[in-house]
């Protein structure tokens, strides 16, 4: 796997690829965080913690986890599609456009290049997250002050522990995404079916469906995401169960993408 | 479900294998493959094809589209399934392609590499997959006329500048067996001339090639041996000199205004290969004897009204002698695989 890896570093280590998706992910952080700071309502005011839809509570603001709580309830918001679509398009094309295949005639494990291809998609994806945190925190930092917002409990050791809390939850939430849109485009292998096929079923349906039903809040894999990485918002299981559940549905997934691609005719 | 019940009567699995002087005695076969079938879904895509390939040799993979070509190729690359079948590839058993693959480089289908990435790039991101040197890649940029624009974006690249990467791309490793699906495709003449070259030098390395191509000219000058294929059936294994005759009828009448006529008394006694603005070049088939049909055309034209100024046999080219084979096949004349013979 560390070839196929090092291979798909090889396509992906570019400076235009490191410019584009650096500046998108730097403008991502640095405007959902002036955004919700400015327009982040209080608790005063009538709004809950679990208020997702009524903008970020001020009051996440304050105390250690303050600097990045803005980035990552933006990247938990929407950071999902941003995810989908680059997984799914990524090995959704390389299916659709025949380079898989090529890939194939010098790689011939399929498990092990296709695992390469996801690790190395994952490890950018974490420099892109880790830049998008440490932009929010240095927007935030800047923001704040101007909207009367403490920012003393920002900085010390409880702070780091805290933002590094946030950071290895983000990566957890984004390798959550990453197998789910990866297993989407090996099964489904056209980009633009998995991915209508993922907005469809992650974004209305799983939010709608859900939108207080018990059920959807303890099955539905979004959801089930959205109450690991984000446990403010309002709870139906436990984190612990939530995990449990989170780790069943990604081997079955695994297992799934492996007995599939084993048989898989590479024929595009 | 039709062609799932089709009788197995395809007698190449059961002859044996075409002894041909090409690699040296006790050398085993590159490629040998037995009862090797594809379905899809129900559809017979490749029926039970038996064939070797011998060490060293230039192959040449000919079939009409839809022949099984390509997922013949598949299979012998790991990239599909066989449904029935067995066979070894350079000594390994044809269901662990991992086991060979790595002396195999190949191009099949379209050419396929990632667009934003130079051609120089793509190549390193294989050479690492694969476990090759990245040493190499210069070399094969420059010996497969890319010098130049290796470091241009694949997504500018020409149909023929892909192609040509394509088959650097194959050479990564410095395979042993070299697999080749239409690699003239999109090409220019030059370029055909070029690719064609390329091949000859391949093979010359001392490596077995097997290539498909619809432009039988071009296999003509480069193989030593042919697998024809038609409808996922043998048609033919062996040298190329002893596919169907080796002799076409030239017929050409006094007036080209009388060429319609003549073609249409020729067409229903003999495989027209050719028609030029002034003669029919008529294939003639193994079981046809030419003086006959010759005489047959001639007297058929006398009758006519048409004379003929040229009536004469000379030795067929390749695709002339492929359509004769398939003509036969469709006829009834050869409804088993044939296989040629040492000359």
């Amino acid at each position: 796997m560390i070839t196929a890896i090092r291979s798909e570093l090889v396509l992906l280590n570019r400076p235009r690829m490191w410019a584009i998706a650096g500046l998108v992910t730097v403008a991502f952080a640095a405007v959902a965080t002036s955004l919700l700071i400015i327009t982040a309502p209080s608790a005063a005011d009538g709004v809950g913690l679990a208020g997702s839809g009524d903008g970020m509570p001020v009051e996440l603001l304050r105390g250690p986890g303050g600097a990045t709580a803005a980035v990552s309830w933006a990247t938990f918001g929407f950071g999902f599609v941003l995810l989908l679509a680059a997984f799914t398009s990524r090995i959704g094309n390389e299916f659709a456009s025949g380079t898989f295949r090529t890939a194939l005639l010098h790689h011939p494990n399929r498990w092990s290049l296709i695992g390469g291809k996801m690790a190395a998609l994952i490890g950018v994806t974490i420099a892109l997250v880790v830049l998008g945190f440490a932009t929010g925190a240095v927007t935030a930092a800047l923001v704040a002050p101007t909207q009367d917002i403490d920012t003393a409990g920002w900085f010390g050791a409880e702070a780091l522990r805290h933002t590094g809390a946030d950071l290895l939850r983000t990566i957890g939430w984004a390798t959550g995404w990453a197998l789910i849109a990866t297993a989407l485009a090996v099964l489904v292998r056209s980009v633009p079916i998995a991915l209508g096929a993922g907005i469809f079923w992650f974004g209305p349906i799983e939010n709608v469906v859900g939108e207080g039903q018990a059920f959807a809040q303890r099955w539905f894999p979004g959801l089930l995401l959205q109450q690991v990485v984000s446990p403010a918002v309002g709870q139906v299981v436990s984190t612990g169960v939530a995990a449990a559940t989170l780790a069943a549905y990604g081997v079955a997934l695994v297992l799934v993408i492996m007995a599939f691609f084993r048989r898989l005719d590479v024929t595009s | 479900m039709g062609n799932l019940t089709k009788e197995r009567t395809n007698p190449a699995v059961d002859r044996e294998p075409v002894e041909w002087p090409l690699a040296p005695t006790g050398v085993p076969d590159a490629v040998t493959v037995h009862g090797l079938t594809k379905r899809y879904r129900g559809r017979l895509a490749v029926d039970n094809l038996s064939f070797t390939v011998p060490t060293g040799s230039v192959a040449g993979l000919i079939g009409p589209n839809g022949a099984g070509k390509t997922t013949l190729m598949a299979m012998l690359l790991g990239l599909v399934r066989p449904s029935e079948g067995s066979g070894d590839v350079l000594g390994q058993p044809l269901h662990r392609p991992a086991s060979y693959l790595g002396q195999v480089g190949a191009s099949i289908e379209t050419p396929a590499f990632h667009s934003a990435v130079t051609g120089v790039e793509n190549l390193r991101a294989l050479a690492v997959l694969g476990g090759h040197d990245e040493a190499q890649i210069p070399g094969l940029i420059d010996r497969v006329g890319l010098d130049g624009r290796g470091e241009d974006r694949y997504g500018s690249y020409s149909m023929g500048m892909k192609q040509r990467l394509a088959i650097a791309a194959s050479l990564l490793g410095d395979p042993q067996l070299v697999i080749l699906d239409e690699p003239t495709n999109g090409l220019d003449p030059l370029g055909m001339q070029d690719i064609r070259r390329l091949i000859g030098q391949i093979a010359a390395e001392g490596r077995t090639v097997i290539v498909s191509s619809h432009l039988l000219s071009e296999l003509e000058h480069v193989c030593d041996w042919l697998i024809v294929i038609d409808h996922g059936d043998l048609v033919y294994l062996g040298h190329p000199d002893d596919l169907a005759s080796a002799e076409s009828l030239i017929v050409r009448p006094a007036a080209a205004g009388q060429l319609p006529e003549l073609q249409a008394i020729v067409e229903p006694i003999g495989m027209i290969s050719t028609v030029t603005d002034a003669e029919i070049v008529v294939a003639v088939g193994a079981l046809t004897d030419p003086k006959a049909l010759a005489g047959q055309i001639n007297r058929q034209a006398h009758a006519a009204g048409i004379n003929l100024v040229e009536l004469h046999l000379e030795r067929a080219d390749l695709e002339t002698r492929y359509l004769a084979t398939l003509a036969q096949r469709s006829a009834g004349a050869v409804d088993a695989p044939t296989k040629g013979q040492p000359s």
